[in-house]
């Protein structure tokens, strides 16, 4: 008896997943979650400030080019125009962090739409919906921003556009496998024996119990967008030379890395952190925000 | 022998769920746990497993042999003893398996659990062992759980959960989910296994009937106290608790319809002093009555409540003739699934007020036909036809927006579903579910109140969400839901099963209320027979797809002419009388 009962293991299939061994959703601890929400309620902070510290990050100085770390009035140094990294980076928040909310944003919207029509009336609004998103999967991001830079004469806001049409793909599959589920549920069923319209049982009924989903890759996805979006303005193909941007000042530091180091690693750190944060506080919602903690 | 010390659960408020209960299985003996939803009998299956959910905590200790464990003991401390002694069966053969492995693998992951190492043959043909064991063919082991039916993955999960040796077999409500011949087979080979391996279980249970057949003792919960403990044969024949009388009576019969179908009314439990007299009697440990050596029962203090005249009233057996004023006419439907014929020719027609029943096992299609009667499934050939009171007009955009699937007018037919837990939204209150329903049949909102009146729930429980309402209140929501639209014909698809025999009673006996009340007719399909006696007039007897007998209600299960509803019968009432 006692040799049985020092012998590891569960019977998985028989115990089934309802056990505290079984709950794998991913707990973080609640100092990073506190950390995570500081850092975004700062970069919202900044984003609030960029106006109005942007005249003054923009102004160039060449006498006090590529000024090291730690210079007194230019705490992290300044860059190859004399520009104030910190007040830069500030300045930059603006174009790095609303394109991508905007890019995220706007991309669950089309996902919800496209994957609720999908998901809901199957058939061939699902067949074609379905290609749609995997046509947009299987486009190179670069290759495309290139043509459309070439087509439209690029812009900023052409980037963001682009870049929400190419992250709706992912958006409309999970939208699309979320009400597949649902549709199939009695209560859905139950509203079209009452006769309601479709609209009204996709929008009105399924997608409050989708929500949650959607926002958590929305999340996601913003901060895939401040990547993406940043390593377009690296190549040049986001924002304009010499505007506030992370992802340029990213591309511009690399020249003076061994002057000031700062200018390279403070976006470049500021984009990892961003988005990390973006990611924990998603996690950390997802089970919040689902009604009565359902399975 | 296998004991069980002073068991109880706490929620993190405090709050006592589970209090000190005290109990023991002998070796190869079964013991069953029995009470209503939410009387705590999950959740000491749970404990005594280590496997209770996250907010909830349990103490007391479990003894096997000369081994003691405490049951606050961490999760990393279960984990070696899991599996070796003790394994637990779940209710539903759909989840409890893993989607993405093989059923061999599954078997393969507790029989590596016992330690011994083992070469890839040897573990192979101790999965085939363990298979043949639950009367599995050894194809099975490269099969996934969704190539299999409901019966074959329930004996794959025995044979995972078995596969460790456990010296204790919890098996939690193990056939609830199935058909009652697949529930016979299972249990005999759950018997079987038990007597070859000597090995202790513990059933939990809400089916009197089978707990009566299979279990030597019997534990009677309710709130989270032990009411009566004993044999379980005698204690169901002979309660000598209240409660446990109070649970028989509200069993149904397939024998007799009652006018109304006993209902337990909660019991107040004993407040602060003992007015039997009984020394050391608090509500946490009332005192205990010795009846005979093995046999006890706690303080029945707070007393039964008498039988009402009513549920004692047995109605007559009348001749039921067809009827003449029709509402309902299913003609010769048909309807196949990839190959397999559901409906075949199916005839069934629904008198104006009448209640018909429709029964058979799952696979007899008598699902298929109640969802073809309100419009979710097609037919391939054959007619659905209703003759409604006031015809809905053709033209208009208010006609067709009143309009439901397949033509179907909300205003004639509505169903209520078998799982009380999926059919409402969890994202919307209770009063927009019903205000919604209520505008289809062009009724204001502010009728909501009501209508949960009518269906026996508080004015309260409008702002609620389906989360924060117990399986029962939910079934009500649910049938309020259905009645809003002032609906000629109730399509009720299994709308009992999913429920214990306290709230099935109440349910059932609502049922009829709103039948007398609102005139409404009720097409009932279900596979349980006594179920079927309590509510329905005449009934359809269905079998692959066809009706093989129909009549009145009475006269079929009192003396059918075809074999297989006299198996059905004999099926369901051994369970209920003997064994």
């Amino acid at each position: 008896m006692s040799a049985a009962l020092t012998r590891s293991g569960v019977v998985a299939g028989a115990l089934g997943g309802r056990g505290r061994a079984g709950r794998t959703a991913r707990r973080w601890p609640a100092a990073s979650v506190a950390v995570s929400l500081t850092l975004l309620a700062l970069a919202v902070l900044a984003v609030l400030l960029s106006p109005v510290v942007s005249e003054q990050a923009l102004a160039q100085d060449i006498m006090l080019a590529r000024l090291p770390i730690g210079t007194p009035e230019h705490l992290l140094g300044t860059d190859e125009l004399g520009r104030d990294v910190l007040l830069l980076s500030v300045a930059g928040s603006a174009s790095s962090l609303v394109g991508p909310f905007c890019i995220a944003l706007g991309s669950a919207v089309l996902g919800l739409l496209l994957g609720s029509l999908a998901g809901y009336h199957r058939g061939v609004t699902d067949a074609v919906i379905g290609r749609w998103s995997d046509l947009l999967l299987a486009l190179p991001v670069v290759l495309v921003a290139i043509v459309v830079a070439g087509v439209f004469g690029g812009g900023y806001w052409w980037t963001v556009a682009l870049l929400i049409v190419l992250f709706s793909a992912s958006d409309i599959r999970i939208v699309r496998a979320a009400v597949t589920e649902q549709a199939a549920l009695p209560y859905v069923e139950s509203a079209q024996v009452l006769g309601l319209s479709s609209r009204r049982i996709m929008f009105g009924h399924i997608l409050p119990n989708v929500l949650p989903l959607a926002v958590t890759n929305m999340l996601l996805n913003a901060a895939m967008a401040i990547v993406a979006l940043s390593s377009l303005s690296f190549l040049g193909l986001g924002v304009a030379a010499g505007s506030a941007d992370w992802g340029r000042q990213l591309a511009d530091g690399r020249a003076i890395m061994a002057d000031n180091p700062a200018a390279l690693f403070a976006p470049a750190l500021l984009i990892i952190a961003v988005a990390c944060a973006i990611n924990v506080v998603g996690d950390w919602l997802l089970p919040r925000l689902t009604i009565g903690g359902r399975r | 022998m296998i004991r069980v010390r002073d068991l109880s659960v706490h929620r993190s408020d405090g709050a006592e769920i589970v209090s000190a209960l005290s109990f023991e299985v002998p070796d190869a003996a079964s013991l069953a746990i029995i009470g209503e939803s939410g009387s705590g009998k999950s959740l000491t299956a749970k404990a005594i497993s280590g496997l209770l959910p996250e907010g909830l905590s349990a103490s007391g200790t479990i003894t096997f042999g000369d081994l003691t464990i405490d049951l606050a003991a961490p999760e990393a401390e279960w984990r070696g003893l899991r599996g070796g002694t003790v394994a637990l069966l779940l209710q539903d053969p759909f989840t409890s398996l893993s989607p993405v492995h093989r059923c061999g693998a599954q078997i393969a992951a507790s029989i590596r659990a016992r330690g011994t190492r083992l070469s890839r043959a040897e573990l192979r043909s101790a999965v085939e062992r363990s298979l043949a064991e639950v009367q599995l063919p050894a194809r099975v082991a490269r099969q996934y759980p969704v190539e299999l039916s409901g019966g074959m993955r329930q004996r794959v999960a025995i044979a995972a959960a078995l596969a460790a040796n456990p010296a204790l077999l919890i098996a939690d409500e193990p056939t609830t989910a199935l058909d009652a011949s697949t529930q016979a087979e299972l249990l005999e080979l759950l018997g079987t296994l038990q007597t070859e391996r000597a090995m202790s279980v513990l059933l939990i249970s809400h089916d009197l009937g089978l707990v009566r057949g299979r279990a030597d003792d019997v534990l009677v919960v309710y709130r989270g106290r032990a009411m009566e403990f004993g044999p379980a044969q005698r204690v169901l024949d002979n309660p000598a608790h209240p409660y446990t009388a109070g649970l028989r009576a509200s069993e149904p019969s397939a024998e007799v319809r009652l006018r109304r179908i006993p209902e337990l009314a909660a019991l107040p439990l004993r407040a602060d002093s003992c007015a039997s007299g009984h020394t050391d009697c608090t509500p946490e440990h009332p005192a205990v009555t010795t009846i005979e050596p093995g046999w006890w029962v706690s303080c029945t203090d707070f007393g039964g409540r008498g039988l009402t005249d009513a549920e004692t009233t047995v109605v007559e057996d009348v001749p039921v003739p067809e009827p003449r004023d029709v509402l309902l006419r299913v003609d010769a439907a048909c309807r196949s699934f990839a190959g397999k014929q559901a409906l075949d020719g199916v005839s069934v027609v629904v008198g104006r007020g009448e209640s018909v029943g429709v029964v058979g096992e799952s696979g007899s299609g008598k699902t298929t036909l109640a969802r073809a009667v309100v419009g979710l499934e097609r037919l391939d050939s054959g007619s659905i036809e209703f003759a409604p009171r006031t015809p809905a007009t053709s033209t208009g955009a208010r006609a067709r927006r009143a309009r439901g699937v397949r033509g179907r007018d909300p205003r004639t037919v509505q169903i209520v579903f078998q799982d009380p837990y999926s059919s409402l939204n969890p994202a919307m209150r209770v009063d927009t579910m019903l205000a919604e329903a209520l505008a289809v049949g062009k009724r204001p909102a502010s009728d909501v109140a009501e209508l949960l009146s009518a269906v026996g729930l508080p004015a309260e429980l409008a702002a609620a969400r389906p989360h924060q309402l117990s399986g029962g209140q939910r079934q009500r929501v649910a049938i309020a839901r259905a009645l809003a639209t002032d609906p000629e014909l109730l399509i009720c698809d299994e709308s009992v099963s999913a429920l214990d025999v306290s709230v099935q009673a109440q349910i059932l006996n609502l049922l009829a209320e709103l039948r007398e009340r609102f005139g409404v007719s009720i097409l009932f399909v279900s596979h349980d027979l006594a179920v079927i006696r309590q509510i329905t007039d005449r009934v359809y007897v269905m079998k692959d797809g066809r009706v093989i007998e129909s009549g009145a209600t009475s006269e079929i299960l009192t003396s059918p002419s075809h074999p297989y509803t006299r198996a059905l019968l004999r099926a369901s009432l051994h369970e209920e009388r003997t064994a």
